[in-house]
């Protein structure tokens, strides 16, 4: 394969800002747009996580800042995007990393769990997206990219609100990029399969391990789980200017998860 | 040096391509071997020119490197008759090849990946629509250069795409996403 075909510097100036950004994908995202000279607004609900990655990304050069937001409260939103404004200067990246699950079967699932996962993800994304391009469609720039995923186009028991809110937001990809196409803005999202994330290890400690942990390397036809660099790596494609002409569509980094039969890995009758 | 081997599409267009992608373009294979790319529409029998490449590919490309191939299709409705139809016939069968041969190509170390271009600025494909009315259709109202196209292989060519198989990338400028009246709007 060839070397990354981004530059070192593709981000130069440019003010990212990553939500969900203390730990996993999120991380790895913040990282890589930093390496490559972009200055990161590292937004988690938790404040001291935030802070604890901001200050692992300053000491490896990179201008991280950290900022505490609950992308599902319009009012917090509003707060960080003027925060954001004040400290860093007009956003030019915006990542909609923040999401959380609940495996549980949905017969049920608790309404408030539903709510919360919808809230977080479909409408957190929405709420962020609105209040960054604001100052984005102003300066007639910006790039978005969501994190769907391949739980937004199947069928995975026991994850109804999360793979319905995945769903939304590969719509809300499609919509808002053709809606904003014109203006100089894209909108983009990654639909990552399973990654080796504190998520993934979430997964695997719920339902008295419904899921083991070798099961989803041997489904996929890669062979194994994705690393969150992966992820990062598309994502800082989809965000940089050698994308400039692809919006409103859902790129899948699954390792072939989707196009397979599925008949791998299973245990035999 | 490492090449791409470039297949189907016309002359004039591969030459167009071999001007911004990242590795020397060939004809067929020779030597080291880093992406094989096969343009749709030639003006022919566009499926059976994209088989023949599969087939090929699967003696020539590498193994155990992430080595891609890579169907570079057009999205639909951009290419006007007759070319519509074998081109929209290809586009299908390079998503059914990815499917068909993903799992053996996963154990091989190969990629399988799909770029959907929409409005280019370029003559030199078979059928495709007036500059005009690809703007008109596209939400950003412009055309993609050839080395949008280029920027577009050299990613899924790349180590950044290495979980990435089996994919769709569209480089359409909202265009399959859009689903609205034409001319395109924004509301």
């Amino acid at each position: 394969m060839i070397e990354p075909i981004l530059a070192d510097d593709e981000f130069a100036g440019r003010v990212c800002i990553v939500t969900g950004a203390a730990r996993g994908i999120g991380a790895a995202i913040a990282e890589n747009l930093g390496r490559r000279g972009g200055i990161v607004v590292v937004a988690d609900v938790r404040l001291d996580g935030a802070e604890e990655r901001a200050g692992i990304l300053t000491e490896k050069g990179v201008r991280a800042e950290a900022m505490r937001v609950d992308v599902s409260d319009a009012d917090d939103v509003a707060r960080l995007v003027d925060e954001v404004g004040e400290r860093c200067g007009t956003p030019n990246v915006l990542v909609n990393n923040a999401g959380i699950v609940t495996v549980a079967p949905s017969d049920e699932l608790p309404v408030e769990e539903w709510r919360r996962q919808v809230d977080v993800m479909l409408s957190g994304t929405f709420l962020m997206t609105q209040a960054v391009a604001r100052p984005m469609l102003r300066a007639g720039r910006g790039a978005v990219v969501n994190l769907s995923s391949i739980g937004g186009f199947a069928g995975h028991p026991g994850r109804s609100a999360y793979n319905a809110a995945k769903a939304g937001i590969s719509c809300l990809t499609q919509v808002l990029g053709v809606e904003w196409a014109a203006r100089g803005i894209r909108v983009n999202a990654v639909a990552p399969a399973v990654t080796r994330t504190e998520m993934l290890e979430h997964v695997l400690r719920t339902l008295e391990g419904a899921t083991k942990r070798g099961e989803y390397a041997a489904r996929t036809p890669m062979g194994r789980v994705a690393e969150p660099e992966e992820i990062a790596e598309c994502v800082a494609f989809l965000a940089s200017d050698r994308a400039r002409f692809v919006t409103g569509t859902t790129l899948l980094i699954d390792g072939g998860w989707m196009l397979g039969a599925g008949l791998r890995g299973g245990e035999p009758a | 040096m490492s090449s791409y081997v470039v297949t189907g599409g016309t002359d004039a267009l591969v030459d167009e391509l071999a001007a911004f992608l990242r590795r020397p373009v060939l004809r067929a294979p020779s030597g080291a071997l880093e992406a094989w790319i096969h343009l749709v529409p030639r003006g022919g029998d566009e499926t059976q020119s994209l088989s023949a490449a599969v087939t090929a590919a699967d003696d020539a490309l590498p193994r155990g490197q992430g080595a891609a191939f890579i169907a570079v299709v057009p999205v639909f409705g951009v290419i006007e008759e007759p070319h519509d139809e074998p081109a929209e016939l290809a586009a299908g069968a390079a998503r059914s090849f990815a499917r068909a041969r993903i799992e053996r190509w996963s154990d091989e170390g190969r990629r399988f990946n799909v770029v959907a271009y929409g409005a280019l600025d370029t003559n030199a494909i078979p059928g495709l629509r007036s500059r005009e009315v690809l703007a008109a259709r596209t939400p950003m109202h412009r055309l993609a250069s050839v080395s949008e196209l280029a920027d577009a292989i050299d990613f899924l060519a790349s180590s950044s795409a290495s979980y990435v198989t089996g994919s769709v990338l569209d480089l359409d400028g909202g265009w399959a996403a859009y689903s609205w009246f034409y001319p395109a709007r924004d509301l």
